[in-house]
């Protein structure tokens, strides 16, 4: 009755008590013995409320058809099926697809089939692009590891290079000065062998991943 | 052809249920009357019964049974004269067509 009390919020007030009071008095008559059947009967408080919100429009009559077995109103049976329907919308919509997926012919599945592929191209390409985009920062990130560790190493012997000859060309006027530069120079040839160790092993270790990868997909 | 609709004809029957009861009668006991007679769904009568209210033909009053309210639904004159219409028309269509069975 709550139920059937939230679906004819739709209509006027008056209505709403109108029809409220009619079923609450056709339960209270029909005692709570019959009460169970008369649900079954009557069906989901959404079939009440479509009937009764069409027969305020005076479409309900026009429906109704008499026959040896007696009135009936086949609309309502559809009604009834489709607002059961939607009822269970939310919580079976899944149950549905699967039913529906089954339901289909071979045919139509390779169809639908291929028209999600379609439908998912636009993504696939963003994908696509994500996973390049990553990979080329991935490779640039290598390559930086790789040549610019050997860049600065290079750099430092340039630097170790100059301050030795700039040392050297000191010394003749100033002996003090000159040995601080001789002695930077050696300093920053200790940095150029630290550095170029490490490049070295960087790069043997990026060259060896890459030959391990490409000795599995020889192999 | 007035019962060109099952609505019409389920009004006669309605009224003809409700008109038995000089005092009136309600909804549940108007379900089982013209249920015994036909079926028809126990959700088909209220729209009917609300139908038959605003046109006139029924009116409503409350009375106490048991401790709680019932509605009674009764004859008004504009209702008594609807089921005569009916009947008359149910006559003659029906004596039509009885006419034609039998070879007349």
């Amino acid at each position: 009755m709550r139920e059937l009390d939230f679906l004819l919020q739709d209509i006027s007030d008056e209505e709403r008590k109108e029809a409220l009071l009619f079923y609450e008095n056709y339960f209270d008559e029909a005692g709570e013995d019959n009460e169970q059947k008369i649900i079954q009967e009557l069906g989901s408080p959404s079939r009440i409320a479509a009937i009764i919100k069409d027969g305020l429009k005076g479409r309900f009559d026009e429906s109704i058809h008499s026959s040896n077995q007696g009135f009936f109103n086949e609309n309502y049976d559809q009604n009834y099926a489709m607002s059961e329907h939607q009822e269970k919308t939310t919580d079976n919509i899944l149950n549905r697809l699967k039913e529906k997926w089954n339901q289909l012919e071979k045919r139509d599945r390779h169809i639908l089939l291929i028209l999600l592929l379609i439908a998912c191209v636009p993504f696939t390409f963003s994908l696509l692009s994500g996973v390049f985009s990553g990979g080329f920062a991935i490779i640039t990130i290598i390559c930086m590891a790789l040549f610019g560790f050997w860049i600065v190493t290079f750099a430092c012997y340039v630097i170790v290079f100059a301050l030795f000859i700039s040392g050297l060309f000191t010394l003749f006027h100033s002996v003090g000065g000159g040995l601080i530069l001789i002695g930077l120079a050696f300093l920053a040839l200790a940095i150029a062998k630290i550095l170029s160790k490490i490049s070295l092993s960087i790069s043997s270790s990026i060259g060896r991943s890459f030959s391990r990868i490409f000795h599995k997909e020889s192999a | 052809m007035i019962f060109n609709t099952g609505a019409a004809l389920l009004d006669a029957i309605v009224l003809s249920v409700v008109s038995r009861e000089e005092k009136g009668t309600y909804g549940y006991k108007i379900t089982q009357d013209v249920q015994a007679v036909i079926s028809v769904s126990e959700s088909t009568l209220y729209p009917v019964l609300r139908r038959l209210l605003k046109d006139g033909c029924l009116e409503t009053y409350d009375q106490e049974f048991q401790g709680r309210n019932r509605r009674y639904y009764k004859m008004t004159d504009i209702g008594n004269a609807q089921l005569n219409m009916y009947k008359q028309e149910w006559l003659e269509y029906t004596m039509k067509i009885n006419r034609l069975f039998d070879g007349g």
